[in-house]
């Protein structure tokens, strides 16, 4: 089989999986009470929506794998088995944190641990590229950046999910972006877990989209962001090519962002013992409060996410100097942009203080 | 925002109410059914592949029939170099049994010589013997091989931390030394040339293994064309005269710029050309498969690895090769230790070619 060929019907078995089984898990979230009910003022939904729409996507990476075994098997990488032994830990945690809500000071440590036991089965690289070109040996230093690297990038995709099809969006929109880098350089697993992220995505996307009938809750984008992180080091451990972290972390930039902002917030109020409490502050949150309907919220992320994607592919050709100009680039962009938010932020209170 | 008497009931259907922790060990079991499926048909492939590793051949051969086990302990070998005496030892009994005692008395030493080198401390006396008993099928050779091989066993033990061990050796247990620890050393006749070589005699060395400590040496006739810089060192050599035109290093570990270089180089070197390569430190982080398909011009084989992709998996380790420009992929003489192999550590490694008149 081709390799296009195989990219398509992946992208193909895991929508249409995702899109059969949405429904289903929305029901049995309706009947055990799984659900969302806007109870602080954090949610933005104004009725109980259902939880678990994201266990397709775990059921469907599983189908995935088994199909690559008996269709493809030579496109079975070693690595799938433990992405999908540790994303079942990790489902396991979301949907107790959907049910219960577990505190993230439990949760984090355990995604964390999770992540770094990846770098036991090949994921990470002991080598990192330096911004200016060359390479840096960091041995096994290596296992906390992946740790972090996965731990983090699952972490932005969930705080992203505030919105109805925002987090579901912006992974859709990467898998695209770092699809076709990955496609570009003849990366074919990379591929794989970027056409089967792509196809899950706009499946999952069908129910998600403003109105939502139905959350992928923490399972879903836990495991997302786990697949979306994990992928990203897949490549790195062949030795011969080492993909830098800075194309992901363009690609990533609305989550990854959001996620630094909230982390600064946290380390703000950490003197109030506030750091692990989450907060209203989160971009999507700030988009509303300029006055953006859910809808206009949610395009405007999409466009600056399919922006920071097309950038990506273009650095992920230019070599390493040029690179880090872009990055500087990129970064003058984020920061202008963060900018401008807490301008009009500012010029929307003050009009409130006024009429008040 | 709406309050939480906002909520709309409509979505809920009645259902007996039920503690948390059971809706949550009803979901875990509703997610670990079919991962139990998953495990049940792919964990034997996933074990499968692992054992197609190339560190599991060995435990992978130990499940196949005799012939097939056979195979892939001759691929194996031939392949990864294990610097690990069980896979020599595992081939030379079912050499033995086929009744090819040569092959097999030699796979016994290759087994011995790891052996030794992994004990603590090493038996310098025994590898002396062992080497001794092994020189005698290179005497004829060692008369013509010029001043490489004494260079490359005196750099080759000092990297073994044996410093001063072969000073005293003959030549032909130089050699010995060398093919013991499966290195690439021919005379005269080559596979992919048309003629047999008559040239100087050339030899590379490689100390790989991430550490610049090793060296690196590629001898033409008397001469080091190298410096001790990290990267892949490539020399053209013309294959009639037998005399270098062009030398080079490229830091394929530093900067992506060398790759690039290094492909317009290879690229440009005319067809038929002897190229002469061998690793110093590491020369695989910025080797994409462009450069792949550059080295691959001189003959050069790939490996498959698992996953199913092929690399030359030499490069970020100990790795030295000699083929000619346009030649079949497969027929350059190609020699590689691995970094490390079940916690062994790899060793440095030769490719040398001796011209036709050194052939015993």
């Amino acid at each position: 089989m081709k390799p296009p060929l195989l990219y398509l019907l992946v992208a193909l078995g895991s929508f249409m999986i995702v899109w059969i089984l949405v429904p289903l898990f929305r029901k049995l979230a309706l009947y055990l009470e799984v659900v969302d009910a806007p109870t602080s003022a954090r949610k933005i939904h104004s009725r109980a929506i259902p939880y678990l729409g994201g266990l397709p996507f775990f059921l469907a990476f599983l189908a995935v794998i088994i199909g690559l075994d008996i269709f493809a098997p030579r496109y079975a990488a070693l690595e799938f088995y433990p992405m999908a032994l540790a994303g079942f830990f990790i489902v396991l945690l979301g949907i107790y944190d959907d049910v219960c809500d577990l505190s993230s000071k439990i949760k984090l440590p355990l995604e964390l641990l999770l992540c770094g036991a990846l770098y036991y089965f090949g994921f990470g690289s002991t080598i990192i590229m330096r911004p200016l070109g060359g390479s840096l040996y960091i041995g096994g230093f290596a296992i906390i950046i992946t740790a972090l690297w996965i731990a983090g990038v699952m972490n932005a995709v969930n705080f992203t999910d505030g919105l109805d099809g925002l987090a579901a969006g912006l992974v859709c929109i990467g898998s695209l972006s770092l699809f076709a880098i990955a496609f570009q350089g003849n990366r074919v697993f990379s591929c794989i877990l970027m056409a089967f992220l792509a196809g899950s995505t706009i499946a999952f996307l069908c129910y998600n989209i403003h109105p939502a009938s139905v959350f992928m809750g923490d399972a879903g984008a836990l495991f997302l962001g786990f697949i979306f992180g994990a992928s990203t080091l897949l490549e790195q451990q062949k030795g011969v090519a080492v993909i830098a972290l800075t194309i992901p972390m363009i690609v990533l930039t609305i989550p990854i962002l959001d996620t630094v902002l909230s982390f600064l917030r946290r380390i703000g109020r950490a003197s109030q013992g506030g750091f692990f409490e989450p907060d209203r502050n989160h971009l999507h949150h700030r988009l509303l409060a300029l006055g953006l309907t859910q809808r206009q919220a949610v395009l405007a992320l999409y466009l600056l996410s399919a922006f920071m994607g097309v950038l990506a592919f273009f650095l992920s050709g230019v070599s390493s100097p040029w690179r880090f100009v872009m990055l500087l680039l990129a970064g003058a962009i984020i920061v202008s942009a963060t900018f401008i938010l807490y301008y009009l932020e500012s010029r929307v209170s003050k009009k409130e203080e006024y009429r008040s | 925002m709406t309050d939480s008497s906002d909520i709309s009931k409509e979505q809920i259907p009645t259902a007996a109410p039920t503690a948390p922790w059971v809706k949550v060990v009803l979901l875990w079991l509703i997610i670990a059914l079919p991962f139990a499926l998953f495990n049940w048909v792919h964990f034997p492939r996933y074990q499968h592949q692992q054992l197609r590793l190339p560190e599991s051949f060995p435990a992978y051969a130990e499940n196949l029939p005799e012939d097939y086990a056979m195979e892939v302990l001759r691929q194996g070998v031939a392949q990864f170099n294990p610097p690990w005496d069980v896979p020599y030892l595992r081939l030379a009994a079912l050499e033995q049994r086929r009744g090819n005692d040569q092959k097999a008395a030699f796979l016994t030493a290759r087994a011995r010589w790891y052996s030794l080198l992994s004990d603590t401390p090493v038996d310098r006396e025994a590898l002396s013997i062992l080497t001794r008993e092994q020189a005698d099928a290179y005497i004829d050779m060692s008369r013509f091989c010029g001043q490489g091989i004494p260079v490359a066993a005196a750099s080759f033990c000092k990297a073994l931390d044996l410093s001063g061990l072969s000073d005293s050796w003959s030549v032909a247990r130089q050699i010995a030394l060398f093919t013991l620890s499966g290195s690439a050393v021919a005379a005269g006749t080559w596979q992919c040339a048309d003629e047999a070589y008559r040239g100087l005699p050339l030899v590379c060395y490689s100390g790989g293994g991430r550490d610049k400590r090793r060296g690196v040496h590629i001898f033409v006739g008397d001469q080091d064309l190298t410096s001790r810089e990290r990267g892949m060192h490539v020399v053209f050599v013309d294959a009639k005269t037998g005399t270098a035109f062009e030398s080079d290093c490229f830091d394929l570990w530093g900067h992506m710029k060398e790759g690039l270089r290094m492909i317009q180089v290879l690229e440009g070197a005319p067809e038929g050309c002897i190229g002469l390569f061998a690793v110093c430190d590491e020369a695989s982080v910025f080797m994409t498969n462009a450069m792949e398909s550059a080295l691959l011009q001189f003959g050069i084989d790939k490996t498959p690895i698992a996953g199913g992709e092929s690399h030359i998996i030499g490069l970020r380790s100990s790795f030295a090769a000699i083929g000619i420009k346009g030649a079949p992929s497969g027929t350059a003489l190609q020699s590689r230790s691995p970094e490390y192999f079940q916690g062994r550590r790899g060793h440095p490694v030769i490719c040398a070619l001796f011209p036709v008149e050194t052939t015993p």
